[in-house]
């Protein structure tokens, strides 16, 4: 089901070849490959259970493959002080932060590992602490920050070291939309000035918002691979239509909207008018038949497939319940 | 209505929890069945034949075959089992702390005893020279001396005297500490040593915890991420436990020495040394715990009971005069021994660095083993 292999415009950061692992009976990741280019987000999306965590943690150096083989920038990671590590800015999908500590001193301490002299380190930080929106509380120990803050320190804490590629493991768990939405600038940001992201997640609207390619896996194994457009083809395009009604005290004219030609189904509730076509180009008539019976109405729509759509056609199963 | 069933469901599922809480069925059940067993086992040796007291006997009498009975005597006592020695190995083997007691018969004493039970003469001095730490020791010895003097030298005593319940010993035992420094045993030193082995082992503890708990975290994860080897972060935790551990042991002694006069009356390198080794195989012993452990909880609460038993065994909490021999032994194993006694030996015993370095060499090799062992089985996840 994976797409064809993608042609980057921009050099490639990671490659990840037919990777697999197991544990004990379990086959957590079954062959799965995927790309990112600089500048470009490669999102990983799946289920609970389908192998993203251990697909990243794999191609982050932390897990050691059963087959298969991680490139950055054309060269394998080999053992755990391998340099090339430091291409790489791992963002946990834990809050990996000393609690205890002010947010500069984990930095510090997150930077050293790096082997950043401590000019280069202290500058790193402030920059870090600052792109996050962290700069004031730099001083204040990490347990006295809300969720939303650690989950933004924990993508600072990857970013020290300047690294070429950012891979996040679901970084979002737990977060209040504005911490959520100063992420997603804050990785955009970072994507326009080349870095290449990894982004793991099963929220299909973060994918959609960042991701240029999109890497849906199931089960351990690739169901798809190929920007959003590609896999809105996947599906079976949606034949749907909203309308937003004024006033529904009255439908006696829903029985004569369900006998005309082309109207497959059509229903009322909480103001709204569902309809389903044969096909989405009926939608005027079904306008123009509101127009005739003085049904106003306040706004239209025709669906769009999803990737929860495109996730349940692919699999049968919905992304959210494993 | 609903009571008795609301009861009985509450009771239900706190004995479901307590069943499903390992440590919770350890900590019940099976540490203070250990616990038992060990005090048992150390009361018991006490209150039964099993007691030994390290003993020898000095004979300065040997030209005499009573008093050649009666270092036989000494020797055949179940209690002392006195080999026999020169004055200057036993006053050595006392001020090193290998031996309680040594029992010296001086010159003539069979006769000058012979002669004190006719009132014939004065009566001789029998020494019992002992370790400061073994005052108990030293009494139960004196008693025991003297009744294998009575039996020994019975032969040689005045009938009359033997008939007569009421007259005096024809001879006196004298207890005398053996030290250097000095005859006196500083109990308080003793204890700081103890106390402060027990709690730098209960603080590896507490290091071990704090690792499972970062590893939980996540934090292995991240560290992981970086171009770190485990052997890095294995030293690192070495070397912040060991430098806590010695900042512990230099606040206890200047709060001992400023609140109890505690000083260290032998080698202050000796005693650098001792503290060194301990810190270092304290540290290595917290790391050494968290390869072991699954959980933080179950951790600490094992990881306790472990200090709570070395420390006991370490002789912190009760002489090890009241252990059975074959424990008394047995400790020799057991790292903390040798810190309380180097501590001591450097501190109120007041000896020289010789003394300092099979404490802190067999810390430091237990330090090595432990560090290396927990290498092994260190686990990123």
């Amino acid at each position: 089901m994976a797409g064809a292999p993608m042609q980057y415009a921009a050099p490639v950061l990671l490659e990840a070849k037919a990777l697999k692992k197991r544990f004990g009976k379990l086959t957590a990741v079954d062959g799965v490959s995927l790309g990112v280019a600089a500048g470009s987000c490669t999102g990983l999306l799946g289920p609970n259970g389908a192998g993203k965590t251990t697909t990243v943690s794999m191609i982050a150096g932390l897990l050691v493959p059963d087959a298969g083989e991680v490139l950055l920038s054309g060269r394998p990671l080999r053992g755990e002080t391998d340099p090339l590590k430091r291409k790489i800015g791992f963002v946990p999908q834990d809050l990996a932060l000393y609690e205890e500590l002010a947010a500069r001193d984990n930095l510090a301490v997150f930077g050293a590992l790096y082997d950043l002299a401590p000019a280069a380190l202290e500058r790193s930080a402030r920059d870090a602490l600052a792109l996050v929106g962290l700069a004031e509380r730099a001083g204040d120990k990490v347990k006295t920050y809300s969720g939303g803050m650690k989950r933004r320190l924990n993508l600072a804490a990857a970013l020290l070291h300047d690294p070429d590629l950012l891979i996040l493991d679901e970084p979002t768990v737990g977060v209040d939309p504005q911490s959520r939405s100063a992420i997603f600038d804050n990785l955009n940001l970072l994507r326009g000035r080349g870095k290449g992201i990894l982004y793991t997640t099963h929220y299909m609207e973060e994918a959609e918002r960042l991701c240029d390619r999109i890497v849906i896996v199931d089960h351990g194994k690739v169901v798809a691979d190929d920007s959003l457009r590609g896999l809105e083809k996947l599906a079976p395009p949606t034949r749907r239509m909203t309308v937003a009604l004024e006033d529904t005290t009255s439908t006696a004219w829903l029985d004569e909207l369900r006998t005309l030609a082309g109207i497959e189904a059509a229903e009322v509730a909480n103001h709204s008018l569902s309809v389903t076509l044969d096909d989405l180009a009926g939608a005027p008539k079904v306008l123009a038949f509101l127009a005739q019976r003085q049904q106003r109405f306040t706004h239209f729509a025709t669906e769009r497939i999803d990737l929860e759509g495109i996730f349940l056609t692919l699999t049968g199963r919905n992304l959210r319940d494993p | 209505m609903s009571f008795p069933r609301q009861l009985l469901a509450l009771v239900r599922k706190d004995l479901k929890l307590f069943r499903a809480d390992r440590r919770a069925l350890i900590v019940s059940f099976a540490v203070p069945a250990m616990l038992a067993l060990l005090f048992g086992l150390v009361f018991r040796s006490t209150s039964g034949s099993g007691v030994h007291i390290k003993s020898r006997v000095v004979n300065l009498d040997p030209g005499s075959a009573a008093s050649l009975r009666l270092a036989d005597a000494l020797a055949a006592d179940p209690l002392l089992a006195a080999l026999p020695a020169s004055r200057a190995e036993a006053e050595d083997l006392l001020q090193k702390g290998k031996i309680d007691v040594a029992l010296v018969i001086p010159e003539h004493f069979a006769a000058q005893t012979a002669a004190a039970s006719r009132s014939a003469g004065a009566r001789p001095t029998l020494e019992v020279l002992a370790d400061p730490t073994s005052k108990m020791e030293a009494g139960i010895a004196q008693g025991a001396a003297a009744r294998a003097v009575m039996q020994a030298l019975a032969p040689e005593l005045d009938a009359d005297y033997l008939r007569c319940a009421s007259t005096g010993s024809p001879f006196t035992a004298e207890i005398r500490a053996v030290g250097a420094g000095g005859d006196h045993y500083d109990g308080a030193a003793h204890a700081l040593a103890g106390m402060g082995v027990q709690f730098i082992l209960i603080g590896a503890v507490d290091s071990a915890v704090g690792m499972l708990n970062e590893r939980q975290q996540g934090l292995f994860r991240r560290l992981r991420a970086a171009p770190l080897a485990r052997a890095t972060l294995i030293t690192s935790r070495l070397l912040s436990g060991a430098i806590i551990a010695l900042l512990v042991i230099v606040f206890l002694y200047s709060f001992g020495s400023m609140t109890l006069g505690i000083t260290i009356k032998g080698s202050k390198l000796g005693f650098g040394l001792v503290a060194v080794g301990f810190a270092l195989m304290a540290a290595a012993l917290g790391v050494l715990i968290s390869t072991f452990g699954k959980t933080p909880q179950a951790t600490r609460g094992a990881g306790v009971f472990i200090v709570l038993i070395g420390t006991m065994l370490s002789g912190a909490w009760f002489p090890s005069f009241m252990f059975p021999s074959w424990l008394r032994s047995a400790t020799l194993f057991v790292p903390s021994r040798w810190a309380v006694d180097g501590l001591d030996a450097m501190t109120w015993r007041g000896l020289g660095i010789d003394a300092a370095l099979a404490p802190a060499g067999v810390l430091l090799l237990a330090a090595v083993i432990f560090g290396g062992w927990a290498a092994t089985r260190f686990k990123w996840d």
